[in-house]
């Protein structure tokens, strides 16, 4: 049971409050049409899956209903950071 | 050879302080092989045993990087069933379910398939939809099963609460009677110890650090014992499916979950059959031991620690006392959690994939277990003539390109 | 036997308890556990064992206890499967042994069988499928402790949430000298110090005996505590009879607190929870949890009266307890002398077996032998003598043979052996600490040489461990091993505090010195050397797993059930790790252990389902309106979380005739609908407009003010998620429906797409579905109502014309009037504040009497639907649906800039293929047979090709109508097609259809204007 810092709330929550969604930075591709097959399928459905410092999406679904940007791993579960789409893109997260 | 277990070897022994051969030789491992197989737990055991009885290929070796059986083969909650939706899944399941029924004899070994029937609740009026459907479809497909109402459950279950004033009432169930449970860490060793009879090497403590690929082509595999080289390697590491497959610079379109489980403390026999509800989210059955026996659902983040969230097994506490309030003072004694690999349409991958000679089979989320014998014995044909096996080929990696998806998770809810 | 009274005593001889075992009467006292109210009055067998049935005596004291496994009452608090030691007395008690021990027992009469039954035997036995599933029902019934339940529990359970900086786990001097120290070194801090005992004070009861500094060091301690806790704004909170069972991630931890075990909770003033579970999250954890004594290996260890050494203690001193005249004490460390010298202060006889050879005594071996307490050094146990209780001991002299690295040492029989009578013998193999709990959340633990065991490991974050689960024995050093750890904790806080460890005493006797596990071969290779007495698992099933290959110690545990119990292998598993070293010729470090899971010791059900059971199981949604529903007589169908009407029988009407009056009436009159359960969801920005037609697969750009529109929702696989009318309120505010299933993923992926990749844009989405109620008026008569309820909006159908909305007054309430239809007649929605929900329902219910207007239900508006061929998302789709498989190609905007959700996947190849199940209608050529939902339909091959999605009587056709999935359907219009009725118990039937366009009646809209 995690204990969440909600970036916008500014405090740490219990993880009941929240809801993960899913892998961070996969961007919705800008012109799904010139894409291939094989890319669209990439975009939909494969994923890194990583074991290690996993940046991911996570939403406060009984607080703020905020997206925001968790750096979690997925090996001991400690959260090593978290962070709003404004604050960090796929450019410059560590 | 290994002594055959028989009630004569078992008398002999008896008489002679238990001398028994080994059941699971612990091999160092060669330098090549013709097949390596990554993850010993159930499938891959199950793949290396048909490799070497079905295909002719026994110079194959079994790597894992802990204990055999230990990943999810010896986490889950057992259920062994076929009543599959779609065709595709209701056709692998069904293959698996016909060996399950011969497998003790086949390996010589009990695995303790004991089919006690599961039963699939229905609470809500699509709920009953969606049975009908399934119990149609796989009637069909020459898979049993039938649909019962909540007096049938109710004579077959006395102990389930069928009232009508409760939050999700039980309208009915599907019921299949060859489905059941097995005893999941025999099956590991059952399977272990007849593939090393016919000359696997099953290695244990070896962890695969790399996948060696040249032109296209797997050459072998870094282990912490070594490099091990073969033309052909077999991934069937369950949770840790996306990292081998990094190694090889693959990605899959798997996520690992969390999915926990816990058992009560034992008790005299009280519940016959496997009782499953998707809508109150939890499934039971009582094991031999006489412990109940309780899946929970699954975490929704990634993770590869094997441990989940309180809230999933309180809530599932929960859900069992919705159907069985007499269990409340029953206590739980243990719970833990596996990595379950969860594919986009709830069924699994076993492939080949764009690099010559490695082969995944992944993605079977939740319901892995059942499907064991099955899975091993396709994937052990799709490696042998490096060509799906016909069960297998609906379950091409590609699926998920050309969209021929098989979403077995049916109805996505009631939404009227 | 109980002794005579004294200080430290926690039994209270005033208040005499009486209670009932197996059905014989005793008396105890309040004070007592039901263990040691039975070993008062000499009970000694308590239950029998898992696979041999053998009769088994107590051995400990607290939850390490494997053998005296009890039911408790009967009725709504009959409980299986407890520990005599967990059982506080209560007057009236009521307990049963899980397993008889005086009755005769099948699997004690096959004695001469258990030589043929090793660990492992069933794999290898009952190996024809047929065979087995004969015989495993027989041994089904053989197995399980105590009978389960049958009558639903008359108690409840609570859930707290707590919030502390500091969690001390452990009320023993360790915990209380770490909980004074953080409340002392602090003034923020806020502590919670938990106990699974009623008091505090742990295993320093035992030392009040002969050690009066603890006594008061006790008295003293305890003063302090309960003054920080009685202060206002208290910092502290004591939970006793509370076990910290499972630690989560982020310093979560769960602790279950018993306030009742069998006793009833149902007061005068009302029900107290039986248990309570509290959820704690903490920043610091001090774990101060204590050790579990392990016994000592020989040949049947498992007689009764053979008990630890520890516990033998704890009942004389806390219980003034004891189960024996003629004590043996035997062990490899210095407990077992405490013990006897506490026995001596109650004039009862013991005698010392110690495995150590003599010389470099501690001073408390020198005192037990100045007592004059018969001392045999560099002795063991090898086998303990009696049928099914101890009566003696055969000793004999032994040596350990050192050779390096240590664990290679051996010990050795010398010596010839002798008897020793005995009417009880206490055994002490060293101390487990109690790591369970700093493992469950990835905790490590590693072995330490000295005390033989495994400890926690040394840092962890936020973490400290003191006192005996950090080997520190000795309670002086425990309390300052405490006060060393509390000042990390504290600095870890932030607080400003000097750490200055002390140094402990390093006191020569300590039970943490324990030389080498004694795993001599010559007793590990005899039969019945119990490891795990629960499941009955020896010393040679360890050493038949070895030997078949089974040798990673997960294996060993699988193969012989070594650690299964109940007692979660709390005494036995280190002696199985000790003994599985032994034949495996490796050190205990290298073979490890098991893995350590919650919950600690066991936690009911009930207790963790908390409230959360019954009518709270999940939450009901009732509309404001649900009252007058129930008043009409209707049946409720539950629809997600909802409870939405399904039909409303008149005069014992059935579920058919209702629905065919309700139907009727809408297509001949009027009829009402309360559709208050469909998601709402305002959308309002200057991108509202653009948000739309991202997320709808059809074109939102040019809908004016006024206007209404129905969108189809697709997921970026291109499959059908969800659909629903959006309202143009003006160009910059929106408000979507959505099914009353889907409002809530709808809602969760809208704002997805809006916070993760749209962020630009300029809209806002409020979750409106509560705000408003929705009363749908029906029917050709529908306007004609509405004119007398709303006399503000024009209804005439050209100026408010089909999917339109109009701002009205409706019975004096502001209203929003929408005008669409899912039954094809003349329909009008009318949104109002939900508080006035159940008002204007009434009202346009006595208004529209004049038209004979008729509530109907979820059902009816299924059959409604369906005459006009309208589908419902998540019945005749089911996530894998696209537009185009419903035959909606007129849904999909061609010319749309952007290329909206699900769009791309259109284009792939399965998605084109014209083998997909297409939505078609199916007409029976019998037309008075209404197929069954979910029949398939099949080939001339009998393969399925499709099914039943929906099927249903229409009234107003005089016959039966289907909706169904039927591979390329869309090209197979007016085929004749079979469904297939497999069901036995309607017989085996095929059933011809026609296929069909799946609109039905109307099917060129003319009702939707209703009458003039």
């Amino acid at each position: 049971m995690f204990s969440i810092h909600c970036p916008y709330c500014k405090e740490p929550r219990d993880q009941n409050e929240f809801s993960p969604a899913g892998e961070a930075f996969i961007a919705r591709p800008e012109n799904p049409e010139a894409l291939s097959d094989e890319q669209w399928a990439d975009y939909v459905f494969y994923r890194t899956n990583l074991k290690g410092d996993h940046w991911e999406q996570w939403v406060h679904t009984s607080g703020c209903r905020k997206y925001f940007l968790v750096k979690r791993s997925t090996i001991s579960h400690e959260v090593i950071e978290v962070a709003t789409f404004e604050e960090i893109d796929s450019e410059n997260a560590s | 050879m290994q002594k055959k277990y028989s009630w004569y070897s078992l008398l002999k022994a008896g008489l002679a302080n238990q001398d028994w051969d080994k059941a699971i030789p612990s091999s160092k491992p060669k330098s090549k092989y013709d097949v390596i197989i990554i993850g010993g737990g159930g499938h891959g055991l199950a793949t290396a045993y048909y490799l070497a009885k079905e295909c002719g290929i026994t110079n194959v070796a079994v790597v894992e990087k802990g204990y055999i059986g230990g990943g999810n083969t010896g986490r889950n909650t057992t259920i062994i069933r076929s009543n599959y939706l779609r065709d595709e899944a209701s056709s692998l399941y069904e293959h698996s379910m016909r060996l399950w029924e011969g497998l003790s004899e086949d390996l010589n070994f009990n695995v303790m398939f004991s089919q006690r029937g599961v039963y699939n609740l229905g609470h809500t009026l699509q709920d009953m939809r969606d049975i009908e459907r399934r119990v149609n479809a796989n009637v069909l497909n020459g898979v049993d099963a039938v649909v019962v109402d909540h007096k049938e459950i109710k004579e077959q279950i006395p102990i389930i609460n069928t009232s009508k004033n409760v939050r999700y009432p039980i309208m009915g169930a599907s019921f299949q009677a060859r489905a059941g449970v097995a005893r999941h860490d025999g099956v590991a060793w059952g399977f272990a110890r007849a593939a090393s009879n016919l000359g696997v090497d099953i290695i244990q403590n070896c962890e695969v650090i790399d996948i060696e690929v040249e032109e296209g082509r797997v050459k072998g595999v870094k282990t912490t014992q070594g490099d091990i080289m073969a033309d052909r390697v077999g991934c069937v590491s369950a949770g840790h499916s996306s990292v081998i497959a990094r190694m090889a610079g693959l990605r899959l379109p798997v996520e690992s979950h969390p999915l926990q489980a816990f058992v009560s403390e034992a008790m005299k026999p009280i519940l016959h059959t496997v009782v499953m509800s998707n809508a109150v989210h939890g499934y039971v059955s009582q094991s031999d031991k006489g412990d109940l026996v309780i899946g929970a659902g699954i975490d929704g983040y990634n993770s590869y620690a094997q441990r989940g969230s309180a809230k999933i097994v309180e809530h599932c506490a929960a859900a069992i006392l919705e159907l069985f309030p007499i269990f409340s003072r029953v206590r739980m004694n243990r719970q833990w959690g596996g990595i379950v690999d969860v594919c986009p349409d709830a069924c699994p991958v076993i492939s080949p994939t764009k690099i010559e000679g490695l082969y995944f089979n992944c993605g079977w989320g939740t319901g892995g277990f059942k499907a064991t014998p099955g899975s091993g014995n396709v994937f052990a044909h799709t490696i042998a003539q490096d060509k799906q096996h016909d069960l297998a080929v609906p379950f091409h990696i590609d699926r998920f390109t050309t969209g021929a998806l098989i979403d077995e998770h049916g109805a996505a809810g009631v939404a009227h | 036997m109980r002794l005579e009274k004294h200080a430290s005593s926690l039994v209270d001889y005033t208040q005499p308890l009486s209670f009932v075992f197996n059905n014989k009467a005793y008396k105890g006292f309040k004070g007592d556990t039901l263990a040691s109210a039975l070993v008062a009055n000499d009970v000694l067998y308590y239950a029998r064992s898992f696979k041999y049935g053998r009769k088994r005596g107590i051995i400990g004291a607290g939850v390490e206890e494997p053998n005296a496994l009890v039911s408790l009452e009967i009725g709504g608090r009959y409980t299986p499967n407890m520990k005599a030691t967990e059982i506080m007395l209560y007057d009236g008690l009521s307990a049963v042994s899980s397993s008889n021990p005086h009755s005769i027992d099948f699997r004690a009469m096959i004695k001469p069988l258990h030589r043929f039954m090793p660990a492992g035997f069933y794999y290898k036995t009952f190996i024809k499928q047929k065979v087995w599933s004969i015989v495993e029902d027989r041994l089904r019934s053989l197995s399980g402790f105590s009978k389960a339940p049958l009558v639903t529990d008359e108690d409840v359970y609570d859930h707290i949430f707590q919030h502390t900086e500091v969690l001390v786990i452990g009320g023993g001097v360790a915990g209380m000298s770490a909980a004074l120290e953080v409340l002392s070194g602090s003034k923020v801090a806020r502590v919670i110090l938990v106990d699974e005992r009623e008091n505090l004070g742990g295993e320093l009861t035992n030392e009040f005996t002969t050690d009066q500094t603890a006594t008061l060091w006790f008295q003293e301690a305890k003063g302090k505590l309960q003054k920080y806790r009685d202060e206002d704004n208290s910092r502290l909170k004591i939970l006793t009879s509370a076990t910290a069972y499972a630690w989560y991630d982020h310093n979560y931890i769960e602790v279950l607190q018993t306030h009742g075990t069998g006793q009833s909770m149902i007061h005068e003033s009302g029900q107290t929870a039986r248990k309570v579970l509290h959820k704690i999250r903490t920043k610091e954890v001090i774990l101060a949890t204590g050790a579990h004594e392990r016994p000592m290996l020989f040949e049947t260890n498992d007689l009764a009266n053979i008990m630890l050494s520890q516990s033998v203690r704890r009942y004389i001193n806390e219980f003034n307890v004891v189960a024996g005249k003629e004590i043996v004490l035997y062990g490899n460390n210095d407990s077992i002398y405490n013990t006897a010298i506490d026995l001596s202060k109650h004039n009862i006889k013991s005698k010392v077996v110690d495995v150590r050879a003599s010389g470099n005594e501690s001073e408390i071996i020198l005192e037990a032998k100045k007592i004059g307490i018969e001392v045999f050094q560099g002795f063991a146990v090898l086998k303990a003598k009696g049928k099914s209780r101890v009566t003696g001991v055969e000793i004999s002299q032994v040596e350990m043979q050192a050779k390096p690295p240590h664990w290679k040492s051996k010990w050795r029989i010398t010596g010839d052996t002798k008897t020793i009578n005995c009417d009880l013998l206490a055994t002490s193999g060293g101390f487990n600490p109690v790591v369970h709990l700093d493992c469950h959340c990835g905790g490590k633990t590693y072995f330490d040489e000295t005390s033989q065991s495994f400890l926690p490991q040394k840092e962890r974050k936020e973490r400290q461990v003191c006192g005996a689960v950090n080997s520190v024995g000795f309670w002086k050093d425990a309390m300052i091993d405490a006060k060393n750890k509390a000042q990390l904790t504290l600095s870890s806080l932030g607080e400003e505090v000097e750490v200055t460890p002390q140094k402990l005493t390093n006191r020569s006797h300590n039970y943490f010195n324990v030389d080498q596990f004694f795993t001599p071969l010559e007793i590990l290779n005899k039969p019945k050397v119990f490891i795990d007495l629960q499941n009955d698992v020896t010393t040679l099933d360890v050493a038949l797993s070895i030997r078949e290959g089974y040798q990673s110690i997960e294996h060993i545990k699988r193969y012989t059930a070594m650690g299964f119990g109940t007692d979660q292998g709390k005494t036995g598993n280190i002696n199985g790790i000790a003994v599985a070293a032994e034949f495996l010729d490796a050190p205990m470090s290298e073979v490890g252990t098991t893995t350590f899971r919650p919950a600690y010791t066991g936690v009911d059900f009930g207790a963790m389902a908390g409230r959360e059971v019954g009518d709270f199981f999940d939450p009901q949604r009732f509309t404001t309106i649900h009252d007058s529903h129930v008043n009409s007589g209707a049946k409720f169908e539950v629809v997600g979380q909802w409870y939405r009407p399904w039909y409303y029988p008149k005069n014992g009407e059935d579920i058919h005739q209702a629905v065919n009056r309700e139907c009727r009436a809408v297509r001949s009159s009027l009829g009402m609908m309360d559709a208050s359960t469909l998601g709402k969801i305002d959308i309002q920005g200057k991108d509202a407009r653009e948000f739309l037609s991202r997320v709808y697969t059809n074109a939102w750009m040019k809908l004016a003010p006024g206007s209404c529109r129905y969108g189809l929702m697709c997921n970026e696989k291109g499959m059908i998620i969800d659909d629903g009318v959006s309202t143009c309120i003006n160009d910059h505010h929106f408000i979507m429906t959505t099914t009353t299933g889907g409002a809530a993923s709808v809602y969760s992926t809208l704002e997805m797409w809006l916070q993760t990749e749209w962020s630009h844009l300029d809209v806002h989405l409020s979750s409106v579905t509560d705000q408003f109620s929705t009363v749908a008026v029906v029917g050709p008569n529908a306007r004609k109502l509405m004119n007398k309820l709303c006399p503000d909006v024009d209804f005439d159908s050209k100026s408010f014309k089909f999917m339109q909305w109009r701002p009205g007054t409706v019975c004096g309430v502001e209203a929003r009037i929408m005008r669409i239809s899912f039954s094809g007649e003349l329909a009008y929605e009318i949104n109002i504040a939900a508080n006035y929900g159940r008002f204007i329902w009434d009202e346009v219910a006595r208004e529209g009497q004049e038209w004979n207007i008729t509530p109907y239900g979820t059902e009816s508006m299924h059959v409604l639907r369906a005459e006009k061929g309208f589908i419902i998302v998540g019945q005749d789709t089911d996530g894998s649906m696209t537009p185009m498989d419903v035959n909606m190609n007129w849904i999909l905007a061609k010319n749309k800039p952007f290329s909206y959700i699900g769009r791309r996947s259109f284009s792939v190849s399965a998605l084109n293929s014209n083998d997909r199940l297409q939505l078609v209608g199916l007409l029976t050529k019998d037309d008075q047979v209404v197929l069954p939902e979910g029949a398939h339909i099949i080939s001339n091959k009998g393969i399925s090709i499709g099914y039943v999605t929906s099927s249903y009587y229409s009234p107003v056709l005089g016959r039966s109508i289907a909706l169904a999935q039927l591979k390329g359907g869309l090209s197979k219009m007016s085929e004749t097609v079979l469904v297939k009725i497999v069901q036995e118990k309607q017989g085996l039937k095929e059933i011809p259809c026609e296929v069909s366009s799946s609109v039905f009646y109307d099917i060129n809209g003319e009702k939707v204007d209703g009458n003039e």
